[in-house]
C-alpha cells in the first residue's frame, strides 16, 4: 500500500532522515519507535508529504507522491493523521470538526458530477451531503460515546476526549491507513488507555496503522512489525516479539534496557 | 467666554430654521460611509494581503505576489493619508481621465490604506493561530485556502477584533481630512455652520460630541461581537 524508496529529509544542512525504505502492506500495523531526534516524527510525517521530502519516492497506491506536481490533497483525504496535540479545529464544534473535510470532498465531488458524469450518478444537493455527513459523524461520536459531547467545543473536552474524537475524525474521511504521531504523550496518565483502547479496536477492524509512539506496551500487543529509527535509518526490524525479546543491534539493546 | 447663551441661539437658528442640520446629516451619511465601506474593502484587502505574506515561498509566484505587497504595503503607510487623497483625486485619476465623485475617490482611497495597516494586523492574527491547526486541515486533505479562509482566520479574527475596532475608530476620526477633496463630511457641515453663523464655538463643541458618541457607539459593538465570538473558548 506504501512503498517507501530511500527517502531523505534534510532541514538545511542538517540530515534527519538518511535514506528510508520501507513498504507497508494493506492491514498491517507497522509501530515506529526511536530516541528523540531520531527522525521517527519526520519520517511519519513525510509519509503524506506533511513536510516535502529531500528526496526519494513515496508511492501511495500506486502513485508517487513525493512529486511536487502530484496533487497531494487527494492522496492525503484518503491517509488520516492523528497527532500529539491533536489539531482540533478549535473554532468548530466537534461534530463540525468531524463533518468539516467530509462535505468539503463531497461537495467538490458533487460539483465535479455536474460536469461529467459518466455513470449518471444522482446529485446531491449541500442539504443531502450535510445530512450523511452529520449522521456518519454522530455514528462515529456515538462510538466513542461522545455523542452528548457534539455540539461542545474541543475547548471544553478533556485530553483524551479530544484525541479520541481526532481518531474518529480521521476515521470520517474513510481512509485507507492512519498514521498516529505519538497520539498518547500529550496526555494525562490516566487518560492513555482510553486512547490506545480506541486504537487497538481500530486495529482489530483491520485498519492499516503507522503509530510512532513510546507505548512498549501497545507495539508488543498490537503490531504486526516494529521499525526502530535512529540517526536517519532504520536499524531493526522485525515482529515484536523478536524485536523486543531477541534484539540485534547495539544501540536497540541499549534503548530497550532504557525504556523497559 | 461672552454670552453664551447668546452663541447658543444663534447655533439653533442656522442649525434647525436655516436648514443646517440638512448638511450636518448628509456630513455624518458620508462619513460613516467612507469609514464603513473603507473598513470593509481595508479588511478584504488586508486579509490578501496578510495570506500573501505567510504563503510559502519556494514557488515564484508567491514571491512576486509577496513583492508587490511589501511594495503596496510600504506605499501607504508611507505617506500620509492626505497626500493619497491629494494624488488620487487631483493626479491619478485625471491622468486616467476618470471623474468620480470626492466622496467615492475618498471611500477607495480610505480602503486602500486600512488595507496596508490591517495586512500587518492580520498577519499577526493568522500568526498567533497554532501552527497546528493549519496541520490538521492540510493533514486531512483540504486545501491552502479552503483551512485558511475556515480554520485559521476565524481564529486569527477573533484574536484581532480589539485591534480592528480601534482602526474603525481611527477611520471614523481621519474622515475628517476629505474635505481636502471637497467631500461633505461631518467636519465640513459644521464649518459651514459656523461660517453662516459667524459663530464656531458651538458647532464645534457639537461635532466632537458627535464624533466621541459614534465611537463609544462602535465600542460597543466591538464588544458585543468578541463576546459572540468567544464562545468557543473555555468557560472562565
Amino acid at each position: 500500500m506504501i512503498e517507501v524508496v530511500n527517502l531523505k529529509k534534510s532541514f538545511g544542512k542538517n540530515n534527519v532522515l538518511n535514506g528510508i525504505d520501507v513498504t507497508i502492506k494493506k492491514g498491517e500495523k507497522v509501530v515506529v519507535i526511536g530516541p528523540s531526534g531520531s527522525g521517527k516524527s519526520t519520517f511519519l510525517r513525510c509519509l503524506n508529504c506533511m513536510e516535502d521530502p529531500t528526496s526519494g519516492n513515496i508511492f501511495f497506491g500506486g502513485v508517487d507522491i513525493a512529486d511536487m506536481k502530484v496533487d497531494i490533497n487527494i492522496h492525503r483525504q484518503k491517509m488520516g493523521m492523528v497527532f500529539q496535540h491533536f489539531n482540533l479545529f478549535n473554532n468548530k464544534t466537534v461534530i463540525e470538526n468531524i463533518m468539516l473535510a467530509p462535505i468539503y470532498v463531497e461537495t467538490k465531488r458533487m460539483s465535479k458530477l455536474r460536469f461529467k458524469n459518466p455513470n449518471n450518478e444522482p446529485i446531491k444537493t449541500k442539504k443531502q451531503i450535510k445530512a450523511e455527513a452529520k449522521e456518519n459523524a454522530m455514528k462515529l461520536l456515538k462510538r466513542i460515546g461522545l455523542e452528548e459531547k457534539a455540539d461542545s467545543y474541543p475547548s471544553q473536552l478533556s485530553g483524551g476526549q479530544k484525541q479520541r474524537v481526532a481518531i474518529v475524525r480521521a476515521l470520517a474521511m474513510n481512509p485507507d491507513v492512519i498514521l498516529f504521531d505519538e497520539p498518547t504523550s500529550a496526555l494525562d496518565p490516566e487518560m492513555v488507555g482510553e486512547v490506545l483502547e480506541l486504537m487497538k479496536e481500530l486495529a482489530n477492524d483491520g485498519m492499516t496503522m503507522v503509530v510512532v509512539t513510546h507505548e512498549i506496551g501497545f507495539a508488543r500487543e498490537v503490531a504486526d512489525r516494529v521499525l526502530f529509527i535512529d540517526d536517519g535509518i532504520i536499524m531493526e526490524e522485525a515482529p515484536p516479539k523478536e524485536f523486543f525479546e531477541n534484539p540485534k543491534c547495539e544501540r536497540l539493546k541499549d534503548f530497550l534496557s532504557k525504556v523497559l | 467666554m461672552g454670552n453664551f447663551g447668546l452663541k447658543i441661539n444663534r447655533f439653533i437658528e442656522v442649525f434647525i430654521d436655516k436648514g443646517g442640520y440638512k448638511e450636518v446629516l448628509t456630513g455624518l451619511e458620508n462619513t460613516l460611509k467612507i469609514a464603513v465601506i473603507g473598513l470593509i474593502i481595508g479588511i478584504v484587502i488586508g486579509t490578501l494581503i496578510a495570506v500573501v505574506r505567510v504563503l510559502p515561498k519556494y514557488k515564484l509566484l508567491p514571491r512576486v505576489l509577496n513583492g508587490i505587497c511589501t511594495f503596496y504595503v510600504a506605499f501607504f503607510r508611507g505617506t500620509p493619508m492626505v497626500v493619497q487623497l491629494l494624488l488620487s483625486y487631483y493626479v491619478a485619476l485625471p491622468l486616467m481621465g476618470i471623474n468620480l465623485p470626492s466622496v467615492t475617490v475618498a471611500t477607495a482611497v480610505f480602503g486602500l490604506n486600512s488595507g496596508a495597516y490591517i495586512s500587518e494586523i492580520m498577519r499577526g492574527g493568522i500568526m498567533s493561530v497554532d501552527p497546528g491547526q493549519m496541520e490538521g486541515g492540510r493533514a486531512m486533505g483540504l486545501p491552502f485556502s479552503k483551512t485558511m479562509l475556515s480554520i485559521v482566520i476565524p481564529q486569527a479574527v477573533k484574536n484581532i477584533l480589539p485591534t480592528l475596532g480601534n482602526e474603525f475608530i481611527t477611520l471614523i476620526k481621519e474622515t475628517s481630512v476629505v474635505s481636502f477633496v471637497g467631500a461633505l463630511d461631518l467636519y465640513v457641515a459644521f464649518n459651514r455652520i459656523g461660517s453662516n453663523s459667524y459663530e464656531f464655538m458651538v458647532p464645534y463643541l457639537v461635532m466632537a460630541l458627535i464624533y466621541i458618541v459614534l465611537v463609544l457607539i462602535i465600542s460597543g459593538l466591538v464588544k458585543v461581537m468578541e463576546r459572540s465570538l468567544r464562545k468557543s473558548d473555555r468557560s472562565r
